[in-house]
């Protein structure tokens, strides 16, 4: 589902050469563009501006709704178009004018004090550390004097050094270099399309996984220098220095909420800020400050809470925001966040089908094949009168539905007792004054066992030894940018049983990933 | 807003005089003499269906009359200002299955044919084929003719939670898509950047030279040439597949630069100019993206509005300057989720309103708010279609006399899915062209088809631009009637 690219042949599968074993699988790529998201941190840590309104203008990076693909870094959608290129043009042309418009920003970019407005040495300076960064690559003596000659005229004319900056930083934004992860690496003799990465694409190979925004100046020098990252020594040693870095948080986060889909349909006023905090807080406190096992975003018996968000959960209001125990509230680790129960909403209400196909694909992992397309498949939105919520969603018990929906519906009945804010109660909204509607809360996963509520399903998911593989296929096709393929897919697992094996330290699994003998190189597709 | 006389208003003339052509032409432009004037093809695209489920009434929308004088029931009451120059075409059929045919599940799955005429392969709403707009665009009367060979525009700032290719309605073949510009301001900078309005424009005097102007141009020129070059270098070094992949965005680099990146001299009137082009007001900052708008919604609302009232003009402008001869102009996306809540008073997204009930006051007012809905396409639609009727084109008449306009929407109402009606219908569907006098269209009639395919009215549509297809895509024919009667 979702948009093919104008090049879908698949490349079959290639080992790294001279490495032997299972592992030893390079992954096809093809060129991969920035997504809004990592453009806008990406201008942010590289000139200091925000362009969120800007990037608005962008074509949108998700697919299609109903594609399982979480991340919004699909590559096969990111075909160029005049609209692509005229918003890059505008986000380029909107920060060089930013720049001009504030010298001291302008200052903070130029690593020199000009002596008048046609200081050659100085604009050479800039181009030269400020194209390192944008480009990701040092610039060839070539590219920095194309750059002098070109815009220092233009500070000449205008009596103004800043003049010749601004115009450096409109061209190398919308370069298409900046724009795009380019990858060409040196080929391998005897592996058509087969690349070994160089130090400073592996460099940004790092940064867009663990930051998701470009590397810093550490990062770039060790791809410029000794190892040039050509060693899994080399990268590991690179990739914990950047696990340390705030940036790590960030990244990691918004891995998280990607997978789960709240970055995608955040949650709505007035608890967004608060529901947002609530898991950010949970997957910092497991993953970077207590360094527990990753299974306890599921098993966590407290929550970050503000008094608001307290008392809409239902529970004791605290007097200011903190860690507060979920008590005997049946509600356990991140399932239970407002965040994670306001994804796949529908007909102003939760859908237990779609919060059970969440579940299936994205922590479960599963394949549910698709309805028939020749069937129509939204169900009536008014129940007939009489009629409970519970009886529209009975697909899972009819003849013709039951093969698929018995896989979802009965997973989201689960989790009924809360509403779509994350809130409990005990009846749904179009339910209001029917009898016999009372939800029940049971939920079932058919072939593992029945549950209640969040903390039952989160129970039964840890029991059930899912997680750990699934998380590690999930994390692949972020780190992909497409959907894992067969023949990668036991690759993958086998790092999810690594994981497990080595007490669920997520830190350890991303490690893991840039220690592949496939991370450092690249089959063209 | 700019008016000026439509060439009726000026034949029934004071007292009813009937003035002839020579009096016309001192409406031309100075030093122009009439000359025929190129045709213009739009497609706009609305993501609704012709009423909700269960309650919707053909009864609503489809006017009762066929033929001249027919009647315009509320949602398309906008039209009456230009009745005379609109057709509107009701029971129209996309079939399930077959050539140009849809797939049983629905949304997304009636783009493919309604705008390429070819049937889908996925309920992915991306098109199998190339769209209208672009057989146009690439037809011999069209091709490099304007500065710009189309312009592809979308009001609806953001799929909201649709994704993938929802929003896009231009297709250069079934695996290249033509995004659109959802950014007024950055459509108007785009269309105008470096055009000068033609001489007559300016009182008939050379337009005196201006140094800061002219020094952006330079500076313009200088920044897209090192990004060209800089593109070219890349381009040598990369494997094919990502030179495949990157080949469109190098040729868009290019075309920035020819168009942007040249320092223009004043430039002669476009042969195919209209009297009445000028810069259009230029946009401000857009109206922000907003992916919540109060605690109910879950959608979002970007001030689609302003942003329809601003992309009409550029678009309208655009063409009276004769810019460009091909648009599409995508309203709302495929199963849109929009919040209509501004435009319509009921906070949900028009995919919702479709489908469920709208209490308002004790009484379901969804099917009247979608009827609304639908009003509210066709009063932009309207719009457009006046900007350009009040515009005199190079051979003194009406703009739109010699542009077709098409609006096409998702979906029909007719029994689907056990619901009868249903908003997943592709029954009863409904096209209106406005425009096209000059190009043998006869206007100023409702046609009640025959359950012909909706392509059969875009080859018609395509036909009346000049762009002599047998059919679009798998759908052979056109719809007849549309040129006699």
């Amino acid at each position: 589902m979702g948009g093919g690219g104008p090049i879908n042949n698949m490349v079959p599968p290639t080992p790294v050469p001279g490495v032997m074993g299972d592992d030893s699988l390079t992954f096809a790529s093809a060129v991969r563009r920035l997504t809004r998201s990592e453009l806008r941190q990406t201008i942010l840590d590289l000139v200091g501006v925000d362009m969120a309104a800007e990037l608005a203008k962008f074509p949108e990076d998700y697919a299609e709704a109903n594609d399982v693909f979480a991340f919004d870094n699909k590559y096969s959608l990111q075909q160029p178009s005049a609209a692509l290129v005229e918003a890059a043009k505008n986000l380029a042309d909107t920060v060089g004018a930013a720049v001009l418009a504030d010298g001291a920003l302008a200052a903070r970019l130029v690593p020199c004090v000009p002596k008048g407005a046609g200081d050659d040495a100085c604009l050479r300076g800039f181009v030269t550390s400020f194209g390192r960064r944008a480009l990701r690559r040092p610039l060839s003596a070539t590219e920095v004097d194309a750059y002098v000659a070109k815009f220092r005229p233009f500070a000449v004319e205008a009596n103004a050094f800043n003049k010749g900056v601004s115009l450096v930083v409109r061209a190398l934004l919308q370069d298409v270099e900046f724009l795009y992860r380019v990858e060409i690496g040196q080929p391998v003799a005897g592996t058509p399309g087969l690349a070994r990465l160089g130090g400073y694409e592996m460099a940004s190979r790092l940064s867009y996984f663990l930051w998701g925004t470009l590397p810093d100046d550490a990062l770039l020098d060790a791809a410029g220098a000794g190892e040039r990252l050509q060693t899994p020594a080399a990268v590991k040693q690179a990739a914990t220095r950047m696990l340390a870095d705030p940036r790590a948080r960030r990244g990691v986060d918004r891995f998280h909420a990607m997978w789960m889909g709240f970055e995608r349909q955040p949650p709505a006023p007035p608890f967004a800020a608060a529901m947002l905090a609530e898991s950010r807080a949970l997957i910092e406190r497991v993953i970077f400050e207590d360094r527990r096992p990753w299974l306890d975003l599921f098993r966590a018996t407290e929550s970050y809470l503000d008094p608001a968000l307290a008392e809409h959960y239902g529970l004791p209001r605290p007097s200011s925001p903190g860690w507060q125990s979920y008590g005997q509230s049946g509600r356990q680790g991140i399932l239970s966040h407002g965040a994670f129960l306001g994804v796949e909403r529908k007909h102003g209400d939760t859908s237990p089908t779609m919060r059970g196909q969440l579940i299936r694909t994205r922590l479960m992992c599963q394949t549910i094949p698709p309805p028939p397309a020749n069937l129509g498949v939204d169900i009536d939105a008014v129940p007939k009168d009489g009629n409970c919520k519970s009886d529209r969603y009975s697909m899972w018990q009819r003849e013709g539905c039951k093969g698929c929906h018995v896989l979802m519906d009965p997973v989201g009945h689960g989790l009924e007792r809360y509403d779509r804010t994350g809130a409990e109660r005990a009846i749904a909204p179009d339910d209001a004054g029917k009898a016999g509607c009372e939800i029940s809360g049971d939920g079932e996963i058919a072939g593992q066992g029945t549950f209640h509520g969040p903390a039952g399903l989160s129970d039964l998911l840890v029991e059930s030894k899912v997680l750990e593989s699934c998380l590690a296929t999930q994390l692949a096709g972020f780190f992909l940018g497409r959907e894992v393929r067969d023949a990668e897919r036991a690759l993958f697992e086998r790092a999810g049983m690594r994981f497990a094996a080595g007490g669920h330290r997520f830190d350890q699994l991303l490690l893991d990933f840039v220690s592949l003998p496939g991370f450092g190189y690249r089959l063209a597709e | 807003m700019h008016r000026t006389l439509d060439r009726r208003t000026l034949l029934r003339g004071a007292g009813g005089v009937a003035i002839g052509l020579p009096f016309l032409e001192l409406m031309l432009p100075r030093g122009a003499s009439a000359q025929p004037s190129p045709r213009r093809y739009i497609v706009c695209f609305a993501g609704m269906s012709l009423g909700r489920d269960n309650a919707g009434k053909l009864t609503d929308i489809v006017p009762d009359r066929v033929g001249t004088g027919f009647d315009l029931k509320p949602p398309l009451q906008p039209l009456a200002p230009i009745q005379d120059d609109v057709i509107v075409v009701s029971n129209l059929k996309i079939p399930v299955g077959g050539p140009g045919g849809r797939l049983g599940g629905f949304h997304k799955s009636s783009i493919s044919p309604l705008l390429t005429g070819v049937a889908p392969t996925s309920i992915a709403p991306n098109c199998n084929g190339p769209t209208s707009d672009q057989i146009v665009a690439n037809h011999a009367s069209f091709a490099s003719k304007t500065k710009i060979p189309f312009l592809s525009l979308r009001v609806q700032a953001d799929s909201y939670r649709g994704g993938g290719n929802v929003g896009v309605i231009s297709w250069k073949s079934a695996t290249q898509k033509n995004d659109p510009t959802v950014s007024p301001g950055l459509a108007f900078q785009n269309v105008f950047a470096g055009f000068t309005p033609p001489m007559s424009m300016t009182g008939g005097g050379p337009v005196a030279p201006d140094p800061a102007l002219d020094r952006q141009r330079r500076e313009e020129a200088s920044v897209l040439d090192v990004v060209s070059a800089s593109a070219t270098r890349l381009k040598a070094r990369l494997g094919r597949p990502d030179q495949v992949r990157l080949e469109r965005h190098f040729d868009e680099i290019r075309a920035l630069e020819l168009r942007l990146g040249t320092i223009p001299d004043p430039k002669p009137m476009p042969p195919g100019a209209a009297s009445g082009c000028a810069l259009p007001g230029k946009p401000g900052a857009d109206p922000p993206v907003m992916m919540d708008t109060a605690e109910e919604a879950e959608v979002g609302y970007a001030g689609e509005e302003q942003r329809a009232q601003a992309l009409t003009g550029v678009l309208a402008k655009a063409m009276a300057c004769d810019l460009t001869r091909v648009a599409t102009l995508q309203y709302t996306c495929a199963q849109c989720f929009m919040n209509v809540e501004a435009l319509v008073g009921v906070k949900m997204d028009l995919h919702e309103l479709a489908h469920l009930s709208t209490i308002v006051g004790g009484k379901d007012v969804a099917q009247q708010k979608v009827m609304e809905m639908y009003g509210w396409h066709m009063k932009h639609f309207s719009a457009l279609a006046q900007q350009l009727k009040s515009t005199l084109g190079s051979d003194g008449r009406p703009l739109l006399d010699n542009t077709v306009m098409v609006f096409v929407n998702e979906g029909g109402l007719g029994p689907a899915e056990g619901k009868n009606p249903a908003a997943h219908s592709t029954d009863s569907m409904m096209v209106i062209t406005a425009g096209g006098r000059a190009t043998g269209l006869k206007t100023g009639r409702h046609i009640r088809a025959a359950e012909d395919h909706t392509a059969k009215v875009v080859t018609a549509a395509m036909n009346a631009a000049g762009v002599m297809v047998p059919g679009l895509g798998e759908v052979q024919g056109r719809l007849e009637s549309m040129f006699t009667g």
